[in-house]
Formats: structure tokens, C-alpha cells, sequence
């Protein structure tokens, strides 16, 4: 890269991309291995990184960004003091420097001109919140999944992106893995002909994280390294007890979408990208759901809804339910079908397995790095393989599904007004009323 | 606290037996009729009533279901916001009362009104109260909400402010302006924010206003008020008004960016005009802006045009241009982009080469064939673009090109075949196997081993009698093996290989033959590979051994193991060994009681530290009695201790259950010897389990 090109390198990065209301299919990246960008990266040419959220995604996300020779980390910001040392402690050990700024308030990081992109790992009840800011302040955004806390808030999340024109990957990283891709190619292909049914398997119950004591429940001050009320930021207030927040608050409403939520982005995510219904959503909802009688927790402990989409594809999301396995499985005709979960992928017959693609062939988009995808394209402006509408979409049956639980009827969506249909009450439900001074 | 934490411990089983769990949580809704309701809703709320954070939502559980009934037959719902509105003016807990304006959220009317207005006076529940607030619809609520911004202060109020912006509450614009220049900060930008929502022409005028008398982060504010105020407009089809809004910001970068955005959304059938004018000025930073639009739908138009600057931008922006074009597809643009193939910028460059594949033509596949086989920084990228091009004719144009290309261009376009595909192209990649360029032929024979047919079989077999570079025999013997299992023949997937081979051969091609045969196991060439092992050439016997071992199951275990009982210091018997104890551990049909007594059998005949070690590290995999016990006896050898402790360790772990006072045994065994920390843990803990 030239003298000029690197003088010049934040300017362009501050002032591109345009809005737009979808994408065309298949955007041709130039990966930074073709631009020699493999090699040794002067500091003054890396995209500088803040992470926001360093519990264990964010951890895992940050140490996969520390890899990235173009990528300098120097911001990690987290409401424990505890677990934002240590972050520090790990950005400095692999730079050497010492010079990783830490914040408490994710607004300081933000402001900070200097910082390109962000990486945010936060509890899903701040997602919104943090993408808005981020986007509104040009800043391109590596965010986990999911998406959002509820419908409302991912239409606000993508609408700044759209807005400020700015690049987001969503961390449903298994677009980026061979076997998943493999199965969309094959179902894309018409391999197993018209799939007129999908069943996505997600996991049931929670997988609490705690000494499984009476401790663990005790009403109690918060412990001085956490900022809870900070924590709790815009969803409704609530006394501290030690398995509260780290984690377990994916089994609480008010924080996360339980298992049902937490999953939906990653294989209902499979299932839109092989019926290549990536920005569709389902318009019918109906189904049932076990919620626990006794417990702090409120989330779905099984669930089955069904759902269809206006071209009359029939989507099954379950959790908890004998017939349906974790992960996806596309249902064609004449008893032909794939199904695809991590480190497995099966079809009916196998010798759908053995074929191969070419170029006249439907390819699908590539990565197999996605956390490089995402640094490519804050280079190139071009859409990364799970834009933020795309993830927002994955997400939507999700958000659905926990409300026609709660209600235990038929919801009609709108997917062009991501309004629900003549249904007041559930149509209140596709928000959330923020709590003290925070708004989108 | 007992309940809760026998709910902990089954959502935790839940994972793993969810019908436990579900047996344990009846379905109390089946109990709710309208007769009854009344009277679950106050025993419900009576419970509730003493609830707090964190305890067991039992009693909030059983109004969940009250509620779902409820909303399910809307004719109950007066009863239940009657009830609701009675719990929230007792002395039930705070905890209680919140979660139960959630619930009113849902079921309130305007009769709420009195009642959620006294909440708001109180400092400690107006949080409650705005929750409902915000979501019950009417004027009702508005005028509540207006009062409040006389009488609340701080961050109550500035949630006021945010309520009257979510609901969109136009009467309030008159009574948000002032906030705008008040002393707090915070409540200014909440009433800026909420104005951008509202829209209205006064809430616009205000923003405006506020955009050119404030300063710093107010200022921004007002502007991203602006900027959503105008796509809202534009988005309710007034995009006349939108456009106005949009051209008026100058500054800073990034509102002026999201205000081009907006007019590409507002006037989509533009942005082509638009774009070519902001690419032909100097402002760099929205050339980047509109290059974006390009790759975005609705379709942009005048994209020849474009492509027509491309040599004029910045060398940043070209890339991006060229991505941007690359992403559409237009096959109009293909000469600019190719001019650029020769850019004086190598990224430049490299970018113009990778969207050929997308732009490319059956003419492109020359220049692509030359830059991928130069060797350069751009070959990487032109050998992905040549894979990649789509076209009935690109295939055909390969071909073509095969016939008069010269090596390092003929290597690129024989590694195509393969990659692409090309199965039709495989007759025309048959000739360059008799090449004499030695990695023409190696190329080819790659290419073949992925689009050949069983028809293709006999010519790869010829060339990997004749072939004199070991490179191109293993390639073959790769190719060959490929090509046989697409023909899908499990009768004798070899019978070629078997049919070609001749003991007079020479013994590199006798050795890759059987190798061809043992990789696809065909059983009618056992005899032959059998036979050979009989050689009295060492390196066709060598052969025969790897043929045998590289069996796909145990059918030659006992050839292994006689050439391996016959010498047992020997290298053939040393090679034959191993070959059986690999073929033991593949096959997967051999229960773990056999193997550990052909394990045992290995053990015993093994001549050499080596072989013992390989069972070691097999052993681990049994779930057998034998097999520890075995690996016991090894770990009073310094030499294969720490295999043998490992072992151990792993075969423990599978057969405790069954085997507690072996286990315990060879265990203490284990403890008393090793000197490795980590094991004696893993040990200690096993032993624990077990006392257990």
C-alpha cells in the first residue's frame, strides 16, 4: 500500500458505504490473501479494534481478532473489572505494548475516533443499544448472535447500519464452515428438488452456570467488580443473586431469548440461506412451549412452533422434541433430504453427498474465516456473508416463536412491516419498553 | 430455597431427558375457565403478592397463564385489569407490582389511567408505570405522559421524553422544544431524539433550528434527528420533502455520508446520474459512499458510465469501484476492468484480475490461462477468476486453448479441468498424459483423477507402468483409485489395475498397482498381492505389504501376520507387523475382546520398542479387560511407561463400571510408578470415582 493510500486509509474508511435495501446475490470479495495482507502489516495500516463485552464469546472473538496480522486491538471495554483486566491482560500479552485502553462505558470507547471497527459480544439486551451507537459514530461492527433482544430492536439495529452505511458480520459463524455450506450448495442445486419443508432443531432446557448451591440464588448486593446497574442498563430492574448475570441471563426474558433465541440465529440462519430466503419471514406462527413452574429463570425450557412463509415453505422450530434433531434438515421430494449440524452432515440418498459443484453450478457465498470475512469487507464495502438484514431475518422466527408461545395462538406476520397482524397485544410484544434514560 | 434449587438441578437434567422434566411442570392452563377465573386470578395475585426479586416465580408462573387465557378470550380482560389495578395500589411488593404492569402492558385500557398516573408521581414505581405507559394506545396516555414532563425530573423524566418519541405523540412538540436548550444535557438529547421520531413539520423545524444554533454533541443530535425525520418521510412516500432535508447537510463526514444514503433510498431511479456526479468531483470521502450504492438493489442504470472513471479515481476507491462492479455482474464493463489488469498499483491490479472471474468471457480465458501461469502477485488471483468464470462456452474455450498452449500456460488450463469440473474435457486431457513435459503429465494426471470416467481407466493405468518420476506414479495411484470408485463396481472395483498387472513389471509399477488394489480392497486381486509377498524382489514384497495394509478392513490380517511371524526382525516382518496392527485398529468389526488379544498376540512377536508403542497407543481405545491389563505390564518398562500410564488411564475410564477391582489394581500399579503429575490426578480422580 502506497504513502498516499495509508495517509489516507481512516479518511476512506470513515466516509464509505451507502444505503441500501438489500443485496445482490453473490458479492465477490477480494480476500486480503490476494492483496498480500497475509504478510508483516504496519500498525499505522491495521483496522484498529475496540471490543465490547469480554465474556466468553467476546474472549473467544477477541483472541480470533488478535490472529488477524491486519487487526490492532487497542480498546476492550466490560462492566466487570475482572474480566476487563484480564482482557487487557491478554491484547497486551500478544502485542507486547502495554497499550490496550480499558473502559467501563462502552459510550467512551465509541467516541474514540481513532478505533475503525468494534467487536461486541454483550448480553442480547444490549445489542441494540451498542450497534446503534457504534453505527451512528462510523464505526463497522463484528456483532454477536443474536441479532437482537426483540424484533424492534433488530429492525433499529439494521436501520443504522443502513443508515451510516456501515459493514456488520453477525457472529453465526457456521456460514463459514465447509459441511454447512456444502448442504446449502446441495439443496440450492435442487439436489432433492422442491423443499417444501424445514425442520430446525435447536437445544432444549439451560445449561446453568453456577456451584448448583442455594448460594447461587441468594439475594444479595452485586459483588464490587460489576456495575450492575450499568448491567441491567434498559431492561427492567432487578435484585442481584450470584448467578444472575455472566451467562445464565440467556434463561431470563428480560437479558436473552432463552435456548430458543440464542440458537435460532445460527440454524434458522442455515435454513433461510439454503431455501435462498435470506431476507424473508415467516407469515403464519403457531406453537407450544414448557416454561419452568418453580426457578428465577422465565425462558422455554421445550418448544415446537410451526411456521410458514408466503411462498408456502413450511418451518418447524423445536426444541426438546424426539422427532427433531439439533440443526437443520431440508425436506424435498420423492423422500429425498439433507440435514446439516456442526462436524455432521447427512443426505437421503448419500450419493448427494459425493457431488460436486462447478462455476455453471449455484455457488453460494464463500468464506471459511469469518472473522477474516469481516476484515475484508470493511476493506472492499462490500456485504459480508451475514449482514446484519440477514441476520435480522434469521433472527425474526425466533422472536415469533417466543411470542406465540407466550400466547399460545396464531400470530400473522407482516415480513414488509415486521408488524404482527390485528393482534394488539402480541404486536406490543415486538418490543420492549426501556428502562431509565436509555433509548434507541 | 429448596424448590429452587431442585428446579436448578432439572433444568439442568433437562438437557438431557427433557420428558423427565416435562413430566415434573404440569400444564395448570387446562384449568382456567371463564366461571373460575375470577377467582385463580386473586388466589394468584395473593400469592404473588409477597414476591421478590430472584425468588421462585411459581405464583408469577401461575398469572402467566391467567394472562395467556386472558388474551385469548378478550372479553375477560376488564376483570383482569380491574384486578391488576386493585393489586397496584395495595402494599403488594415492589417486585410484584412491576411484574404485574408488565401484564397490564398487555391488557390495559384508558381505564388504567388514574392509577398509572399515581404510580408516576411515586418516585419508586414511575419506572413501572412508564412501562405501561409507553405501550397502552391513546390520548389517554399521551396526556398523562405531557403532565409528567411538569413534575418529573432527571432520569424519569428524560424517560418521559422517551415514551412521548416511541409513541409518536405530536402534541408534545410544542412542550419537548424547550427541553431542547435547557440546562440538562441528557433531557435535551432525549427531547431531540424524540422530536426525530415524532417528524411533524414543527418537530422538524425545531431540529433545524437546534442544528444551527447548537454546538457538539447536541448539534449531532439534532442532525440524527434530522436524518431519521427525513427517512421516515421518505419511507411514507414524501420524498420530495426528504430530499430537501438530505441536501441540506454539508457536515460533518459522516451525516453528510448517511444523507447521500438517504437520497439514493429516496430517489432510487437517480442514483446512477448521482453517483457519476459525485465520482466525477473531489470529494473523496462520498466517492466511497456512492461506490457503494452500486453493488445495493434496486439495480443502479448508467454503469458503463461509470466504469468509464474508473481510471480517475483514487487507487482506494478503484478497488472498491471494481468490487462494486464485479458484485453486479454487467459484463458491459469488461474492458475497463480489464485495462486495469495493468494498473501501477499491484492491488489495483490484483483487483482487476479477480472480477474478471465474474465479468469474464470465453475470450478473457487466454489472458486469465497467462497471468495465472506468470507466477506473479496476480496468478493466485487469476487461477481462482479462471475456476470461477460461469459460461456455457468457458469450458469449451479451455479446450480450445489446451491445444496450442505452451507448458506453464498448459499446466494452468489442465489444473482448471479439474477444478472446474470439466468432466466432458476429460477425453481432450488424455493426450498430454504421454507429454514430455514431465509437469504437464503430472498435471493432467491430477485433473483426470477428479473428471476421468472408467473409460479413461486403461490410459492412466499405461502411464503409471510407464512412469519414470515417482511424483507422477503416486499421482496415478491417487487418480487411478478416484476414478475406480466413481465407477461404483463393488463386485471388483480394481478389475482393471487387477487385469493390468504383471509380475513381470517392473517393481515400482508392480508396488503402485498393489497399491492401487489394496486402497480400494478388492478382493479378487487379494491373491495377487498375496502371491507377491512371496517376491523374491524386496521391493515388490515391500509392495505387497503396504498394498495389504493399506486394506480398507481386516480381510488380510493373516497374511500380515505370517509375513511378520516369519521374520519378526526383518524389515518385510517389522512392516507387516505394523500393517497389522493398523488393520486391527481400523476395523471396526472387530469387537474389543479380540482386538486386545490380537493386540496381545502384536505385543508378544514385536521385536522392536516401536511396534510396542503403536499397541500402547492402540490399546487405549478398547473398552477390554485384557487391554489393561496389557498396559499394565508395560508400565514397569522405562522405555514405554508413559504410553503404557496413558493407556491405562484411557482403558480405565471405559471399563471401571465392569471391572472396579481390576481397575483399582492397575491403577495403584499406576500411582506407585508415575512421576507425571497430570496422570496421577486423572488416576486419583478414577479411584475416587470408583470408591464412589
Amino acid at each position: 500500500m502506497s504513502e498516499k493510500k495509508v495517509l489516507n486509509r481512516r479518511d476512506f474508511l470513515k466516509s464509505t458505504a451507502a444505503l441500501s435495501a438489500g443485496a445482490f446475490a453473490v458479492p465477490t470479495l477480494i480476500p486480503a490473501s490476494a492483496l498480500g495482507k497475509n504478510g508483516a502489516v504496519a500498525p499505522s495500516m491495521r483496522i484498529t479494534m475496540g471490543c465490547i463485552g469480554i465474556g466468553n464469546m467476546g474472549t473467544s472473538n477477541m483472541r480470533s481478532f488478535l490472529e488477524l496480522d491486519d487487526v490492532q486491538i487497542v480498546a476492550v471495554c466490560d462492566l466487570d473489572s475482572t474480566r476487563l483486566q484480564q482482557a487487557r491482560e491478554i491484547v497486551d500479552g500478544k502485542y507486547g505494548t502495554g497499550a490496550c485502553h480499558a473502559y467501563h462505558d462502552f459510550r467512551d470507547l465509541i467516541s474514540r475516533n481513532d478505533i475503525d471497527v468494534i467487536s461486541m459480544a454483550t448480553p442480547d439486551h444490549w445489542h441494540a443499544l451498542t450497534a446503534v451507537a457504534a453505527a451512528e459514530s462510523g464505526k463497522d461492527i463484528y456483532g454477536e448472535k443474536p441479532l437482537s433482544h426483540c424484533i424492534a430492536e433488530g429492525r433499529a439495529m439494521c436501520d443504522a447500519v443502513h443508515r451510516h452505511g456501515r459493514i456488520w458480520q453477525t457472529g453465526s459463524w457456521q456460514r463459514s464452515v465447509a459441511n454447512f455450506r456444502q448442504a446449502v450448495e446441495i439443496v440450492r442445486n435442487g439436489l432433492i428438488g422442491t423443499v417444501e419443508t424445514v425442520h430446525v432443531g435447536l437445544p432444549s432446557g439451560y445449561s446453568v452456570s453456577g456451584t448448583g448451591t442455594d448460594k447461587d440464588f441468594l439475594i444479595q448486593p452485586p459483588p464490587p467488580e460489576l456495575d450492575y446497574d450499568f448491567w441491567i442498563g434498559p431492561s427492567p430492574w432487578a435484585d442481584y443473586f450470584p448467578v444472575k448475570t455472566h451467562w445464565n441471563w440467556r434463561w431470563q426474558l428480560d437479558f436473552g431469548g432463552g435456548q430458543l433465541c440464542d440458537w435460532i440465529g445460527h440454524h434458522c440462519d442455515i435454513a433461510h440461506w439454503g431455501l435462498n430466503m435470506d431476507y424473508d419471514a415467516p407469515v403464519e406462527i403457531e406453537g407450544t412451549g414448557v416454561f419452568p413452574k418453580t426457578g428465577p429463570w422465565d425462558a422455554p425450557i421445550s418448544y415446537r412452533v410451526n411456521t410458514r412463509y408466503r411462498n408456502g415453505v413450511a418451518m418447524t422450530i423445536a426444541g426438546g422434541q424426539d422427532d427433531i434433531s439439533m440443526g437443520v434438515k431440508w425436506f424435498g421430494e420423492n423422500g429425498r433430504w439433507v440435514y446439516v449440524r456442526r462436524g455432521e452432515i447427512d443426505a437421503n440418498p448419500k450419493s448427494l453427498l459425493d457431488v460436486q459443484f462447478g462455476p455453471n453450478d449455484t455457488r453460494v457465498y464463500y468464506s471459511d474465516n469469518h472473522h477474516r470475512n469481516f476484515i475484508d469487507c470493511v476493506k472492499t464495502r462490500q456485504l459480508t456473508i451475514t449482514p446484519c438484514e440477514v441476520a435480522h431475518h434469521s433472527q425474526i422466527p425466533g422472536h415469533l416463536s417466543n411470542i406465540a408461545i407466550k400466547l399460545n395462538r396464531l400470530i400473522r406476520f407482516d415480513p414488509k412491516t415486521e408488524q404482527i397482524i390485528g393482534d394488539p397485544a402480541a404486536n406490543a410484544m415486538l418490543s420492549t419498553p426501556m428502562r431509565g434514560p436509555w433509548r434507541l | 430455597m429448596i424448590k429452587r434449587v431442585t428446579v436448578c438441578t432439572l433444568v439442568l437434567l433437562s438437557l438431557f431427558s427433557l420428558s423427565l422434566l416435562q413430566a415434573q411442570i404440569p400444564d395448570d392452563s387446562v384449568g382456567i375457565t371463564r366461571e373460575n377465573l375470577a377467582q385463580k386470578l386473586s388466589a394468584s395475585l395473593e400469592a404473588a403478592s409477597r414476591y421478590q426479586y430472584g425468588e421462585n416465580r411459581e405464583a408469577l408462573y401461575d398469572i402467566d397463564v391467567i394472562v395467556q387465557f386472558v388474551l385469548n378470550n378478550a372479553d375477560t380482560r376488564p376483570l383482569m385489569e380491574k384486578r391488576f389495578l386493585k393489586f397496584l395500589d395495595s402494599d403488594a411488593s415492589p417486585a410484584a407490582k412491576q411484574f404485574v404492569c408488565r401484564k397490564l402492558s398487555l391488557v390495559g385500557s384508558n381505564t388504567s389511567a388514574g392509577v398509572l398516573e399515581k404510580l408516576l408521581r411515586d418516585e419508586a414505581l414511575a419506572e413501572y408505570s412508564l412501562y405501561v405507559l409507553e405501550r397502552i394506545p391513546g390520548a389517554a396516555m399521551d396526556n398523562i405522559l405531557i403532565r409528567a414532563l411538569a413534575y418529573t425530573g432527571g432520569t424519569i423524566r428524560i424517560r418521559v421524553v422517551n415514551a412521548l418519541g416511541i409513541r409518536q405523540c405530536e402534541k408534545a412538540v410544542d412542550r419537548l422544544i424547550p427541553f431542547v436548550y435547557g440546562n440538562d444535557e441528557e433531557t435535551a438529547k432525549a427531547a431531540l431524539t424524540a422530536l426525530g421520531r415524532i417528524g411533524n413539520e414543527t418537530a422538524r423545524a425545531a431540529l433545524d433550528e437546534a442544528r444551527l444554533t447548537l454546538l457538539g454533541p447536541l448539534r449531532l443530535q439534532a442532525m440524527n434527528s434530522l436524518l431519521q425525520a427525513a427517512d421516515n418521510l421518505a419511507a411514507s412516500g414524501d420524498t420530495k420533502t426528504a430530499m430537501r432535508m438530505y441536501t441540506s447537510f454539508c457536515a460533518p463526514d459522516n451525516i453528510r455520508a448517511a444523507a447521500l444514503n438517504g437520497i439514493f433510498n429516496a430517489a432510487p431511479e437517480s442514483a446512477g446520474d448521482r453517483i457519476l456526479r459525485v465520482l466525477k468531483g473531489n470529494d473523496r470521502q462520498l466517492k466511497a459512499v456512492a461506490i457503494r450504492r452500486i453493488s445495493r438493489k434496486p439495480a443502479v442504470d448508467r454503469i458503463t458510465d461509470i466504469a468509464a472513471l474508473l481510471p480517475y479515481l483514487e487507487p482506494d476507491n478503484q478497488i472498491k469501484l471494481i468490487t462494486a462492479l464485479a458484485a453486479v455482474g454487467d459484463k458491459a464493463v469488461l474492458a475497463d476492468v480489464t485495462a486495469l489488469t495493468g494498473s501501477g498499483d499491484s492491488e489495483v491490479q490484483i483487483a482487476a484480475v479477480s472480477a474478471l472471474g465474474d465479468l469474464g468471457t470465453a475470450e478473457t480465458v487466454p489472458q486469465l490461462a497467462e497471468i495465472a501461469a506468470a507466477g506473479d502477485s496476480r496468478s493466485g488471483a487469476a487461477h481462482e477468476a479462471l475456476c470461477r468464470l460461469a459460461g456455457a462456452d468457458i469450458d469449451a474455450g479451455i479446450v480450445s486453448l489446451l491445444k496450442t498452449a505452451e507448458p506453464p500456460v498448459l499446466t494452468e488450463l489442465l489444473r482448471c479441468t479439474g477444478e472446474r469440473l470439466m468432466k466432458t474435457a476429460a477425453a481432450s486431457v488424455i493426450p498430454f498424459l504421454s507429454h514430455e513435459d514431465g509437469r504437464v503429465v503430472l498435471e493432467a494426471v491430477r485433473s483426470l483423477g477428479i473428471i476421468a470416467g472408467p473409460e479413461h481407466l486403461e490410459p492412466l493405468l499405461r502411464t503409471l507402468i510407464d512412469a519414470k518420476a515417482p511424483s507422477v506414479r503416486k499421482a496415478c495411484v491417487t487418480s487411478i483409485v478416484m476414478t475406480a470408485r466413481r465407477k461404483g463396481d463393488v463386485d471388483s472395483p480394481a478389475a482393471e489395475t487387477i487385469a493390468a498387472y504383471s509380475a513381470s513389471l517392473p517393481a515400482d509399477a508392480q508396488s503402485s498397482l498393489m497399491q492401487v488394489i489394496g486402497e480400494l480392497g478388492d478382493v479378487n486381486g487379494l491373491p495377487l498381492v498375496r502371491s507377491a509377498l512371496d517376491s523374491g524382489n524386496p521391493e515388490v514384497k515391500k509392495g505387497a505389504i503396504a498394498a495389504l495394509t493399506a486394506w480398507p478392513d481386516s480381510r488380510p490380517l493373516e497374511h500380515l501376520w505370517r509375513t511378520a511371524e516369519a521374520d519378526p526382525k526383518g524389515p518385510a516382518g517389522i512392516l507387516a507387523l505394523r500393517g497389522y496392527i493398523g488393520l486391527v485398529r481400523k476395523d471396526t468389526a472387530i469387537k474389543d475382546d479380540d482386538k486386545a488379544a490380537l493386540y496381545r498376540a502384536a505385543w508378544d512377536l514385536a521385536a522392536e520398542k516401536t511396534e510396542r508403542l503403536q499397541v500402547l497407543g492402540a490399546l487405549g481405545q478398547l473398552a477390554a479387560p485384557d487391554a489393561l491389563e496389557l498396559a499394565a505390564a508395560a508400565l514397569a518398562d522405562p522405555g514405554l511407561q508413559a504410553e503404557a500410564e496413558i493407556a491405562v488411564i484411557q482403558v480405565s475410564r471405559r471399563i471401571w463400571k465392569d471391572h472396579p477391582e481390576l481397575t483399582k489394581k492397575v491403577l495403584g500399579m499406576l500411582l506407585e510408578k508415575t512421576g507425571d503429575e497430570n496422570r496421577k490426578n486423572q488416576a486419583e480422580n478414577l479411584l475416587g470415582q470408583i470408591e464412589q
